[in-house]
């Protein structure tokens, strides 16, 4: 799904990590869940199927059906409805239950499948299970949670908003509402196919536990085996990138990791030092301008000194002042400013930098492969659009 | 706590949703027609075979009429997952925007007992502006009440507002729906508001953080299935083609950052290169430019036009720069 999604101009033989059978089961998975959204193209005689969507105009993450769509069978489907409606204001036995499920239903349950059922929706937290004597009664947990009109906008935006929104999608869903009342802009849909490695990543945040988990590179295709303890989850609003910021008990530092490149992850120890890593991690986070700590040398230094119109164009010193994470502006003189931030490592603010291409003055730094990558690339697309002569 | 489950799945919600309808008795198509307007594309091959066979046993059949075997609601409790998210949201400090302190401390205390999902400082998003709004303001809170209830009730509003460039005005706007960047960390609000020289509703956006009072307009009527209809009409600007090279991981880096944009991608075998068009919103054109700037020589404009040619002016406008400086 996230293929189609994200790259957009899949077609079978495009395809090539999977078999032809598998291409198809996730075409056809895809049109059944997104139909609105499922575009095709026809090039050099190949079908291309693809996503299409502005995520600014749809009310809920069409992607949430990948969370919607987990096969069941006939029993759980008829047990659902039965033993919710059968526990409606009383409280029963798994024997009793069974009866009055099997005679109200015409269907033959044996106990053990109907106390398999119960323990699991207990587990879910639907249902209770207090022993009164020797018998185990099961009744519908009690609901305390008033859920208000105020409370179901909240839930239409922070299903939107907040991480893990399909959460909030279950409860809209539930409650038979839909988000009639917000939009999203810079909306990373695609989010949603990794929560179930970032629920895991949270849950062991939580307890302090480290991990072993499989990093497999979309990029160069390699998997490792990785031990390390998560502390954080790095994400970018702008690039629709999420990671987990881990400190590596062998290497001794921090290093963040790809969320869609991890497939699994495997609770291990508990690590006692974990507070003060996660203490020392906040210490340094000014530093970061992205998810790079660096290399060898601590910190290093970028100084852009730009050509801004100070009456017209105050609109650009703002945008520093709010996207340049703290880096320090001053005046040089009449429309000509500076400015300067130190971190761990440059070249993750290289993309950032091209974006005020056409008022930089000049570009100085420590780093001097990331200056000289600056100056190349502007020579390199003077090049690629057919323009010089004036330098 | 399980997030992969059927309990939350698209046909037990179907189903719970005809249950409700069916106590009073639906017909076959009228079963039909939810499970097509509610469900995946072939959710009725699957699912009415065995609503309507009695496999199920949920339904009984009367003078052509399908009633439910339940009587009142068919909803679940909430399950300790969704507690547990809505737990997290409260500390949020978004939530004020929707509860007061009081029904805040209501649901904190009604879910006593359960763990939260997450902290807020789990997350570090790294690149989220810095002057986002003020969610601790009353003034904001207020205002951004008032525009959500005139947006669930199609009321006009007569709003006043501090422009980009300076200067305040004071206007009747439709509302439709609040858009929230998580980027920008600020709330919009989408709107329309008639253009009495083209004598027509035109599409208008609102800083929430610039919104200085909210009005109810005296002149009440209500126009959503326009505003629907003229938020639903495609940009008629059109599409920034890019070429994309495979160089520095372009490809993935690119597709990712405009995954939230409508667009189309196709491979070029023979000159073994990706294009890429962008459908976009012309009020977004100067980030749309900046980003595409952000890549440097790996993705290459083509067009429209205007479009290349402000990239190419910029470029240009860069060179002059550097060499004026050496």
């Amino acid at each position: 799904m996230r293929d189609f999604y994200v790259y957009g101009f899949k077609s079978r033989i495009d395809f090539d990590r999977k078999s032809a059978r598998t291409y198809d089961n996730e075409k056809r998975r895809c049109e059944s869940y997104l139909k609105k959204y499922m575009k095709w193209d026809y090039k050099d005689g190949n079908k291309a199927s693809f996503i299409s969507v502005d995520s600014s105009k749809i009310p809920i993450n069409p992607l949430f059906a990948a969370w919607k769509s987990k096969s069941f069978t006939s029993n759980d489907i008829m047990l659902h409805f039965y033993i919710l409606d059968a526990l409606k204001n009383r409280k029963m036995t798994v024997d009793l239950l069974t009866d009055y499920i099997c005679e109200k239903s015409g269907v033959a349950f044996d106990t053990q499948t109907i106390r398999g059922k119960c323990n699991e929706y207990v587990d879910h937290g639907m249902l209770t299970c207090e022993k009164q004597g020797k018998a185990f009664f099961y009744g519908i947990t009690p609901e305390t949670v008033d859920i208000t009109p105020e409370l179901l906008d909240a839930i239409k935006f922070f299903q939107g908003a907040a991480p893990i929104g399909e959460v909030g999608s279950f409860i809209l869903d539930n409650e038979n509402v839909e988000n009639n009342l917000f939009a999203f802009k810079h909306h990373y849909i695609a989010h949603t196919l990794e929560d179930g490695i970032l629920l895991d990543l949270l849950t062991v945040i939580r307890k302090n536990q480290s991990v072993v988990f499989e990093n497999q590179s979309e990029r160069s295709g390699n998997t490792t085996t990785i031990h390390a303890l998560p502390l954080k989850i790095f994400v970018s609003a702008t690039t629709g990138r999420r990671y987990v910021c881990m400190y590596s008990l062998r290497k001794r530092r921090f290093f963040n990791y790809r969320l869609d490149y991890i497939k699994s992850v495997v609770p291990n120890e508990v690590i006692d030092s974990a507070p003060e890593l996660r203490e020392k991690l906040g210490n340094n986070l000014d530093k970061v301008w992205g998810v790079s700590f660096g290399g060898e040398h601590r910190t290093e230094i970028v100084c852009m000194k730009l050509h801004i119109d100070e009456k017209r164009e105050q609109y650009i010193i703002h945008r520093i002042l709010r996207e340049g994470q703290g880096g320090e502006l001053t005046c040089l003189g009449t429309n000509t400013f500076l400015y300067t931030k130190e971190m761990f490592d440059s070249s993750d603010m290289s993309p950032w930098i091209k974006t005020f291409t056409g008022r930089i003055l000049a570009l100085e730094g420590t780093n001097e492969l990331v200056i000289k990558r600056f100056y190349n690339d502007m020579n390199q697309m003077a090049e690629m659009y057919s323009i010089g002569g004036e330098q | 706590m399980e997030l992969f489950s059927e309990i939350y799945g698209c046909y037990f919600t179907l189903v719970a949703k005809i249950l409700e309808q069916a106590q009073n008795g639906l017909s076959k198509i009228e079963i039909e027609k939810l499970v097509t307007g509610h469900g995946f594309y072939d959710t009725a091959f699957h699912l009415l075979p065995s609503l309507f066979s009695g496999e199920w046993s949920l339904l009984t059949e009367r003078d052509n009429k399908y009633f439910s075997k339940f009587t009142g609601e068919t909803k679940r409790p909430l399950t300790t997952l969704e507690k547990s998210w809505l737990k997290t949201l409260l500390s949020d400090p978004r939530i004020k925007l929707f509860l007061n302190d009081s029904q805040i401390v209501a649901l904190s205390a009604s879910l006593n007992n359960i763990q939260l999902l997450y902290e807020q400082n789990d997350f570090h998003i790294y690149d989220k502006h810095l002057d986002g709004d003020d969610y601790n303001d009353d003034g904001y809170i207020a205002r951004f009440k008032a525009i959500a209830g005139a947006c669930k009730a199609h009321q006009p509003l007569i709003i006043e507002y501090d422009g980009s460039k300076g200067g305040r005005t004071k206007r009747q706007y439709h509302p439709y729906k609040i858009c929230y960047s998580a980027r920008d960390d600020k709330f919009r609000l989408l709107c329309a508001a008639f253009n009495r020289r083209h004598n027509k509703l035109e599409r208008i956006t609102l800083n929430l953080g610039r919104i200085k009072s909210v009005l109810l307009s005296e002149n009440q009527f209500d126009i959503s299935v326009d505003l629907d209809a003229l938020y639903k009409e495609s940009f008629c600007n059109e599409p920034v083609v890019l070429e994309i090279s495979k160089e520095r991981n372009a490809l993935e880096r690119c597709m990712l950052q405009f995954a939230s944009f409508e667009r189309q991608t196709e491979y070029d075998k023979d000159r073994d290169i990706y294009t890429c068009r962008i459908n976009f919103d012309p009020t977004d054109e100067t980030e749309l430019l900046i980003r595409i700037l952000s890549f440097g020589p790996v993705v290459k404009v083509l067009g429209p036009e205007n479009f290349l040619s402000q990239v190419k002016e910029r470029i240009s406008r860069q060179l002059k720069l550097q060499s004026s400086e050496c």
